[in-house]
């Protein structure tokens, strides 16, 4: 039983991870099809943010948001500078955010140090069957859960939710409709962004920020969003659900050097065995 | 209501439409009739705004309104149905009902209500996703859709084809329905004589991107007048 309980922490707290990572990327990628390879340097915006934000005296929990907001505003400022005039162009979107993401890199470790920075959450550690584990790991878990419920009920339930689906789909036909079909392109860009800068800022007391950190996670969430299949939301729930299991009981059962790998060779299968994606078969979804 | 004077439009360098000029006063239903490639669509198009003209002006309302984008066009009650009907394929019927009423002028959500007292075969479709649709009731979803934006004028570009004749008498019912009711102008495009002889009050003659001559809708009866004009399309 307490074994049992450690495992679905793991798998839990792994989940969260990939959630976070890739929910951002669901919104650009999954939904805007912009092929982002700067996504890995928005969540290292938001941690250097929220290590910003917590040095001028701000506590944790409203770093976390700040950061979130402060990566929306520069994902409005590169959508309106770079994206906007690239919709459609994937392999000039290609060459743009790659060089965005070599120029977010240079430039953090030229005013930052190329050293790792850290937050520390001050929450003490939980007993979870006989096993210390950090209370913020809780604290994430809770926050991937609160974000992807909350973008999917924003797409789903809004009326702004609905329009953007709309624009996505057949962005001519909205703007016949009399919708100003740029602002919401932008308006999903900073969204995107801003769910990415908030998983970074989630990340600083765990994993610390450092300015290269984005490479660790632009593979797992584009493989989350990428297998997820068609259905940007369903599709990154249920592939991170699947990663998340894979490498929470991997790693915690031998290292997280055999999760890593366990995750990708079952991203390789899946790419085989369901090449489109998840949700692939699914009439209906968000 | 409408007017367009000496439009050059097409895609790229090359112009479809030479110099084409119209007017649609309001209340009036106009047809516009032509072969394949005479530039009906990219009429159509150029006045939503999609295609935008290299010379001459539209003017709607005494406005003019040619460098306006489409989504402000639609604003000023510019409906537009496109070839191809255009429907969100993964937005339920009531959502892409509701995506016109929120994009157009009035805003309202609650417009759907009353537009669908017209369409009663789309109510028991409402939770369907758009895309699993016939292409009779996409048509009927299409129009629908663009009501929901309460336009003044509505761009309609060949609504019947690839309809199931059914739903082409409904939608000439419906469209009949409306000029009685409403204060709403249409342009048509079409190349099924029957509907665009049902309809129009005046009927235009497109040939190579030029209104070429305007007859009345009982010529259409007349075989020669026809074959004249729409020739193996009658």
């Amino acid at each position: 039983m307490d074994t049992l309980l450690v495992y679905a922490y793991q798998v839990a707290f792994s989940f969260s991870i990939f959630i976070l990572i890739s929910l951002g990327l669901a919104v650009i990628f999954g939904m805007m099809r912009v092929i982002n390879l700067a996504q890995g340097e928005f969540i290292m915006l938001g941690a250097y943010a929220c290590v910003v934000c917590t040095a001028f005296g701000l506590p944790l929990w409203l770093a976390v948001p700040a950061a979130g907001l402060i990566v929306g505003l520069i994902g409005i400022a590169v959508e309106r500078t770079v994206i906007r005039f690239l919709y459609g162009r994937v392999l000039d979107t290609l060459l743009a955010t790659w060089g965005l993401s070599l120029l977010l890199v240079g430039l953090v470790t030229t005013l930052a140090g190329p050293q790792s920075q850290s937050v520390p959450a001050d929450l003490g550690g939980v007993s979870l069957g006989g096993l210390q584990v950090p209370a913020y790991g809780l604290v994430m878990i809770g926050s991937a859960l609160a974000m992807l419920v909350g973008t999917y009920a924003l797409w789903r339930f809004t009326n702004l939710g609905l329009i953007v689906r709309g624009t996505m789909q057949n962005p001519e036909m909205a703007r016949a409709l009399g919708t100003n079909t740029s602002m919401i392109y932008m308006l999903t860009f900073g969204f995107g962004s801003a769910l990415t800068g908030l998983a970074g800022a989630l990340l600083v007391p765990l994993f610390g920020a450092s300015p290269t950190m984005g490479l660790f996670y632009i593979a797992k969430a584009f493989i989350a969003v990428i297998s997820g299949g068609p259905w940007p939301l369903l599709g990154t729930l249920s592939a991170s659900g699947l990663y998340g299991s894979i490498d929470g009981i991997v790693s915690f059962a031998f290292s997280s050097v055999l999760g890593e790998i366990a995750v990708l060779l079952v991203a390789i299968l899946m790419l085989r065995l369901l090449p489109q994606g998840i949700t692939g078969r699914l009439r209906k979804g968000l | 209501m409408l007017e367009t004077k000496d439009l050059v439009a097409g895609y790229g360098t090359m112009p479809i439409l030479h110099g084409l000029s119209l007017q649609v006063a309001a209340g009036e239903y106009v047809g516009v009739l032509g072969h394949n490639g005479m530039g009906k669509t990219t009429l159509l198009r150029t006045l939503i705004g999609h295609v935008s003209p290299m010379a001459g002006s539209i003017a709607f309302d005494g406005r003019d309104i040619t460098a306006l984008p489409p989504n402000r066009r639609a604003r000023l009650r510019i409906g537009y149905v496109p070839q191809g009907r255009e429907i969100f394929p993964a937005l339920t019927v009531r959502e892409n009902l509701t995506m016109g009423a929120l994009s157009g002028a009035e805003k309202r959500a609650d417009i759907v209500t009353e537009v669908l007292e017209d369409f009663p075969r789309l109510v028991p479709l409402l939770d369907r996703n758009g895309g699993a649709l016939s292409g009779g009731e996409q048509q009927l979803l299409a129009i629908a859709r663009c009501l929901c934006g309460k336009p003044r004028i509505m761009l309609l570009d060949e609504p019947t084809e690839g309809i199931q004749p059914s739903i082409i008498d409904e939608i000439v019912d419906l469209l009949q329905a409306l000029r009685k009711r409403e204060a709403l102008s249409i342009v048509l495009v079409e190349q099924n004589l029957d509907f665009i002889h049902a309809l129009s009050d005046r009927v235009l003659i497109i040939h190579r991107g030029e209104i070429t001559q305007t007859l009345e809708p009982e010529h259409l009866a007349d075989p020669e007048v026809v074959s004249e004009f729409v020739g193996m399309t009658a």
